[in-house]
């Protein structure tokens, strides 16, 4: 017993040490020497960190502006200069006062062995500079989109609520999807995916397309010749499995009676249908043909359009997928199996948001650059805790002073697992 | 071994030169110094004993050795002289007399043999391998002791290619005989076409309906419990009752019909005085039993009553699943002699009760009900008359079997059922337009399977028999008539309160199915052929069977099949190697088998197929409509016919100082097996465009009467019975046992057996793949030349040493089971369609140019060509201990179990992964009392 704690002790020295190497590197060694100044102007040093959350970042371009909280007058810097691994110095001489700071940049960073772009950012408020007297800040930043251009996933409910006799209830999923960008979009046309794979069992599908395409078993389409659903930045689309009040039928449900779209299965005797609200238009490939949201969080989401002049039937054609692989089942051996599926490329997507939970997260099943994480609501599978949870994205405030949804790519750090749904 | 080898080789050879000798010799000897002379084997109760071996020994040494036939009766024609005779048959003491031979001395005898002391001591506890025409497996009531079976599925592990496991009483046990079997209801026929037969009475499930609709995939933690076309459920059979079983796994005699595998002939416990009592514990169940002999000798009356109960938990540590049986019996036999003959009467009133419970646990269900409920309640009143001439004439003896058979079945189901999403489910039960109602919240859904089986066999047989010279042949020629009728009131359920909200189904009438009876008329004929010191025997019949009260839209009706079999016979002329007699017999068959389909078949529950037209959603309740169109589509196929095996075989039978060993090969085919096949037709409906109604303005549901719509037409698969299901089964069935070494008490006993089966698809099947694109569902139906074709191949060996030290009163059985081999294959199955249908079931061939076609390619399959390879699983071992200890003057005997005791099941891989193997040892004991 004792050698355990002695050694916990140990491997605790060795974090500690291993976090005092990190400070040690984040100074900046060569103080730079005074220049005479003849204006009244004080040396502001700005050292950036890049994101711990990335490998090997390198900042390519940088963008700060300094907005005088007083006049109101801005200064925008470029000029940057490399001071250790993950460490940028930018130097510049300002008059004394207090300034907020709003910078985002580009960096290049390594996944995967190879070399993926993203960007930073950072907003600080109240940098006091005191006339004469040096000034330096340490700026953390984070990755980050400058700014979407697109729809994006705002929330994703597929776990459903339980009755209160605790048995499962589905009819209120939803998915939320957000014009994040600064001008009026289109739903029209809009495609929402679930995959085929699962992100709890991972098998080599042979032939391996992930890089180019995002592997699908089901869609729903947003109806409308083009122009006939607009969103209005920052405005949201909500579509529901029932566009109905719930409550009536289950008091732990909430009211989609207001959503824009709704999935009604008319090959399904027992759904219904508000007529209302406007029906997506299904378009499954499966046993049976019914949509559902894994309401466990195994399978994984995305939003697209199909490329220019591609119809629905020609994409079923040209876009079917047989993968290939072997059911591994441990001490059970090997199983040949195929599975027929369609792809879609990835250009097309628009977003995507992977799920899983802790207990059996395998891999994530979009290409890194549609989405290198996941988000969940439950952490073991069939976890009671998960009703009535949704997956929900994070705001961020841009340079601009806008405020859009955090989409870094990354679902692990732009949603926030496990909220409360915002319909609820 | 490989001495033991050369000594069986070279007897064979030996044999077969000697019956070639012998054979010329009888063809060139003098016919007319010659005696025929017939010996008739029997007990001490005048039963006759089939198969005693008989020998002749004349002054010269020459042996003249036969096999009495199934009737106990044997030929000889001898040249005039003194010859010692000698009768032996297992268990029984042998029987030796001088025999005198001349013109005047009698030529019938009737050997009586009398158990032996020592035979009962010493037992024969594994199946024994007959010698009669056709390969069969005997298990007598000592094996039964030995092997302490819970029921009768137990027993099932002592023929060749058996092996005993862990006992599964939480689901029915169905029979596979000769077949490596597989998990698939469409190949189910063989345990359908087995035949159980109890003291002359067939056991009928023709009727069983014990089913929830829906259930398999809606509902698969109960729908394990059914076995509607599956034959008997083996669990409801308690071997306590039993005095010994013979399962005849070649081709039976044509007195037995509806049968297509096999047959298991039952006789049980008749007379004595014991009052036997059972109690046996092991780890799922207990099992009690308590029976009674009664015998009056004066009035040549007996009874017997029995009773017993088993209590079986699948899983101990499970309370909420069990499995309760519930026998009793009461048997009476009363005998009347008289000079001209012996007749008999046997009454048999029988009641067995059989019940699965399971229910899911109300703490991890939110309190709320779900449990599942099924009674088997089965009554059964048989009586059996037949009357044995003891005049050596034409007529012989005539046997008239009765029964009757009531069950009261029935399925209970409760269900709590919460919506996962508003829906509306339809309450009407005709054909046409509609308004579904919605749903509730939640309720508790029930449903209730009433099935009342009734079943009536009758049967009579007459036996005529005639001798020439060198023959002696019995006739046997009969009929039989079974009805089946269903009384239950069938699936009862309110149709606004469905137990699956997710399936329409429509309660269903059992008793509205017009009663099915089958007539069969068979004449059998066997001969005893004696050709100097070989016999042959042969054994042919034919069997006619036709479908009563059936409608003339099946193509049954009227429809007469035949089934011809013949079993031979030939017994080699026996001889002596120093001391020791060997015998030697070759045997083979040939024969068709038939069974109709059951009920369930050929009456399947019409098919509701309901469409919505509108479904109009408004937040004010009395304003939401759904209209649905229903169909009613008659599943019933009008062109089934019957499952048809043929079967044929060869055997082996040598035996060499009392060291038997028997080998069979087999070959069946069954190419008609039932089969639940997809059928697709074109429904049509209406899609009403409700845009144009103003939701604020309605005062009441929206009226269709001026609503526009558009029609749509969609194609729909349900499930006929076809005979599409092909099972072709080989092998390879032996079984050595040797003679008790005297010094060891130990006797060894060899099973085992090759089998390959393949399972496959007779007729082209039909798929349309679900498929929907840009909302528009597929159209079109792929039909494929091959659904599957299963392959599986087992082969393995069981060594049993028995050792049974009667001083002591103790017997200890060791198995070793043995598994070779385990292997199957999968092959391709048909990836592209040979043809395709249009919605209008207009049939085309599928090229080149469809498989272009935008459309028509979803109908080719994808199959991952590597799944298509052999899957072999290596050697393994697990071995049984028993032991059995009398006490107290055999007044009690104490016996104990432990299957899969110590066993080998090394890992091995599959593709470089490594599968583990792992058995549990099983164990068990029991007491068993003697009284009075």
């Amino acid at each position: 017993m004792k050698k355990i704690f002695n050694l916990l002790i140990a491997v605790a020295v060795v974090m500690f040490a291993a976090c005092s190497d990190d400070d040690t590197n984040v100074t900046p060694t060569p103080t730079p020497e005074p220049e005479p100044q003849p204006v009244a102007k004080t040396e502001l040093t700005l050292n950036i960190n890049m994101p711990i959350s990335v490998e090997n970042p390198q900042l390519k371009t940088l963008k700060v502006i300094l907005t005088d909280v007083n006049s109101g007058s801005t200064t925008e810097l470029n000029e940057f200069s490399e001071a250790g691994a993950g460490v940028y110095t930018l130097k510049s001489e300002v008059k004394a006062g207090t300034y907020n700071l709003a910078m985002n940049g580009v960096i290049n960073y390594t996944r995967d062995n190879g070399t993926v772009e993203s960007y930073v950012e950072a907003v600080r408020e109240g940098i006091h500079v005191a006339e004469g007297k040096e000034t330096k800040v340490k700026i953390e930043t984070t990755v980050s989109t400058p700014s979407s251009k697109d729809f994006v996933i705002e929330e994703i409910f597929f776990t459903g609520t339980l009755t209160p006799d605790g048995s499962q209830y589905y009819g209120d999923q939803y998915v939320k999807l957000t014009n994040n960008s600064d001008h009026t979009l289109y739903a029209d046309g809009i495609i929402l995916m679930e995959s085929e794979f699962l992100t709890v069992s991972k098998f080599d599908y042979t032939p391996d397309i992930m890089n180019e395409y995002f592997t699908i078993c089901s869609t729903l389409i947003i109806p409308g010749s083009g122009k006939d659903y607009p969103v209005e930045p920052g405005k949201s689309i909500v579509i529901a499995d029932t566009a109905i009040d719930h409550r009536t039928y289950n008091p732990k449900s909430m009211d989609l009676s207001k959503a824009d779209f709704e999935y009604y299965n008319k090959l399904d005797d027992e759904d219904v249908d508000n007529p209302d609200v406007p029906n997506m238009i299904s378009s499954t490939l499966g046993e049976d043909m019914m949509w559902t949201f894994h309401n466990r969080g195994f399978k994984s989401y995305a939003i697209g359009r199909l490329g220019d002049g591609v119809t629905p039937e020609q994409f079923a054609t040209d876009y079917a997928y047989t993968a290939e692989y072997e059911l591994v089942v441990p001490e059970h051996g090997t199983f040949p199996m195929s599975t027929d599926a369609w792809k879609f490329p990835n250009k097309w997507v628009v977003d995507a948001v992977n799920l899983s939970i802790e207990e059996m997260f395998a891999w994530i099943v979009t290409d890194p650059s549609l989405d290198s994480g996941w988000s969940y609501c439950g952490k073991i599978d069939g976890d009671q805790s998960r009703y009535g949870k949704s997956v929900v994205r994070q705001q961020v405030k841009l340079a601009t002073g806008r405020t859009v949804l955090k989409d870094t790519n990354n679902s692990t750090v732009d949603f926030t697992p496990e909220s409360v749904p915002t319909l609820m | 071994m490989t001495r033991f080898l050369k000594y069986v080789l070279s007897t064979t050879l030996l044999a077969v030169f000697v019956l070639l000798a012998d054979t010329l010799m009888a063809q060139t000897a003098p016919r007319t110094d010659k005696v025929r002379i017939t010996f008739e084997v029997v007990d001490t109760s005048g039963e006759a004993l089939p198969y005693a071996s008989i020998s002749l020994i004349d002054s010269l040494g020459h042996i003249f050795g036969a096999v009495a036939n199934a009737d106990g009766t044997t030929l000889f024609a001898l040249h005039d002289g003194t010859y010692a005779l000698a009768v032996e048959y297992i268990g029984y003491d042998t029987h030796r007399q001088k025999i005198l031979l001349g013109k005047n001395t009698p030529t019938n005898y009737r050997i009586v043999l009398k158990e032996s002391a020592l035979a009962i001591r010493d037992v024969v506890i594994t199946a024994s391998e007959t010698k009669g025409t056709t390969s069969s497996s005997t298990i007598d009531r000592k094996a039964m002791e030995h092997l302490q079976p819970s029921s009768f599925s137990d027993l099932l592990s002592l023929l060749p290619g058996g092996h005993a496991s862990k006992p599964v009483l939480g689901t029915p046990n169905t029979i596979h005989l000769r077949e490596t079997g597989i998990a698939s209801s469409d190949y189910a026929t063989s345990a359908l076409g087995t035949s159980f037969v109890i003291d002359g009475a067939p056991i009928s499930t023709n009727a069983n309906m014990q089913y929830i609709p829906g259930s398999g995939a809606y509902d698969p933690e109960v729908s394990h419990h059914y076995f509607v076309n599956s034959g008997v459920d083996m669990r409801t059979i308690s071997t306590d009752q039993i005095e010994s079983v013979e399962i005849i796994r070649g081709i039976p005699s044509v007195q037995y019909g509806d049968l297509t595998s096999g047959l298991v002939k039952i006789k049980r416990r008749k007379g004595g005085h014991d009052l036997d009592a059972r109690f046996k514990a092991d780890m799922s169940s207990k099992l009690f039993y308590i029976g009674k002999g009664f015998e009056l000798p004066r009035r040549d009356l007996t009874f017997n009553i029995g009773v017993d109960l088993l209590d079986a938990h699948s899983d101990p540590r499970n309370t909420l699943e069990n499995y309760k049986r519930v026998t009793g019996s009461v048997r009476m036999a009363k005998k009347w002699d008289a000079d001209a003959g012996t007749s008999t009467l046997s009454v048999n009133f029988d009641y067995t009760g059989s019940f699965d419970n399971q229910k899911k646990d109300p703490d991890l269900n939110n309190h709320n009900i779900d449990d599942y409920k099924s009674q088997y309640n089965h009554l059964t009143l048989s009586a059996n008359f037949d009357y044995k001439s003891k005049r050596n004439g034409f007529f012989r003896a005539f046997e008239a079997t009765a029964s009757f058979d009531y069950s009261k079945d029935r399925i209970h189901r409760r269900r709590f059922v919460s919506i996962s999403k508003p829906m509306a489910t339809p309450v009407n039960m005709e054909e046409g337009e509609f308004d579904a109602v919605p749903l509730e919240a939640s309720y508790t859904g029930e449903m209730e399977v009433d099935g009342q089986p009734l079943s009536a066999f009758a049967k009579f047989m007459a036996t005529f028999g005639f001798s020439t010279d060198n023959t002696t042949s019995t006739l046997l020629a009969g009929g039989d008539w079974s009805m089946d009728k269903n009384l239950g009131r069938g699936q009862i359920f309110d149709m606004a309160h469905p137990i699956f909200s997710g399936i329409a189904t429509r309660p269903y009438p059992y008793n509205k199915i017009p009663a099915q009876h089958d007539m069969g008329f068979f004449v059998e004929d066997n001969t005893l052929i004696t050709m100097g010191r070989t016999h042959l025997d042969i054994m042919a019949g034919v069997r006619a069977m036709t479908m009563l009260n059936i409608d003339k839209r099946y193509e049954m009706h009227g429809h007469v099949w035949f089934d011809p079999r013949v079993n031979v016979r030939l017994s080699l002329p026996s001889f002596s190697i120093g001391d020791q007699m060997v015998e030697t017999a070759l045997s083979g068959g040939v024969g068709w088998h038939t069974k109709s389909p059951t009920m369930n078949q050929l009456y399947p529950a019409p098919r509701y197929y309901d469409f919505t037209q509108l479904n109009y959603f408004h937040n004010a309740p009395s304003l939401r409509r759904v209209n649905i169109r229903t169909y009613i589509t008659d599943p019933t196929n009008y062109d089934l016919m019957p499952a048809r095996n043929f079967k044929w075989e060869v055997r082996g039978d040598v035996t060499i100082a009392g060291n038997r060993l028997s080998l069979t090969y087999f070959e069946e085919d069954m190419k008609s097996g039932f089969r639940s096949a997809s059928t697709y037709r074109k429904y049509e409906y209406k899609e009403y465009d409700y845009s144009g109604i103003d939701g604020s303005q309605l005062t009441a549901p929206p009226s269709l009467d001026d609503m526009p719509y558009t029609p749509q037409q969609v194609l729909r698969s349900h499930s006929e019975t076809t005979n599409g299901s092909r099972t072709s089964k080989r092998g390879v069935e032996f079984t050595f046992s040797s003679q008790r070494i005297a010094a060891l008490r130990t006797r060894l006993t060899i099973t085992g057996a090759w089998f390959r089966t393949e399972y496959s698809n007779s007729e082209p099947v039909y798929y349309s793949p679900a498929v929907l694109i840009n909302n528009k569902e597929l159209s079109y139906v792929g039909i494929y030349d091959n659904d599957s074709h299963y392959i599986r191949e087992i082969c393995n060996t069981n060594f049993m040493i028995d050792t049974d030290l009667p001083r002591i009163g103790l017997g200890i059985s060791l198995t070793f089971q043995c598994q070779w081999l385990t292997r199957d294959l999968n092959t391709n199955r048909s990836s592209r369609p040979s043809h395709y249908a249009d919605i209008n079931g207009n049939v085309f061939p599928f090229t080149d140019a469809s498989a272009e076609d935008p459309v028509l390619k979803w109908l080719i399959m994808h199959y991952n060509e590597k799944a298509f390879r052999w899957h072999s699983i290596p050697f393994a071992m697990t071995t049984n201990l028993k032991v059995t200890k009398r006490l107290l003057g055999e007044r009690l005997t104490a016996a104990m179990f432990v299957t899969q005791m110590l066993n080998y099941t090394p890992d091995y891989k599959v593709e470089g992964i490594t599968v583990r193997r792992s058995v549990t040892p099983y164990f068990g004991m029991e007491l068993n009392f003697k009284l009075l």
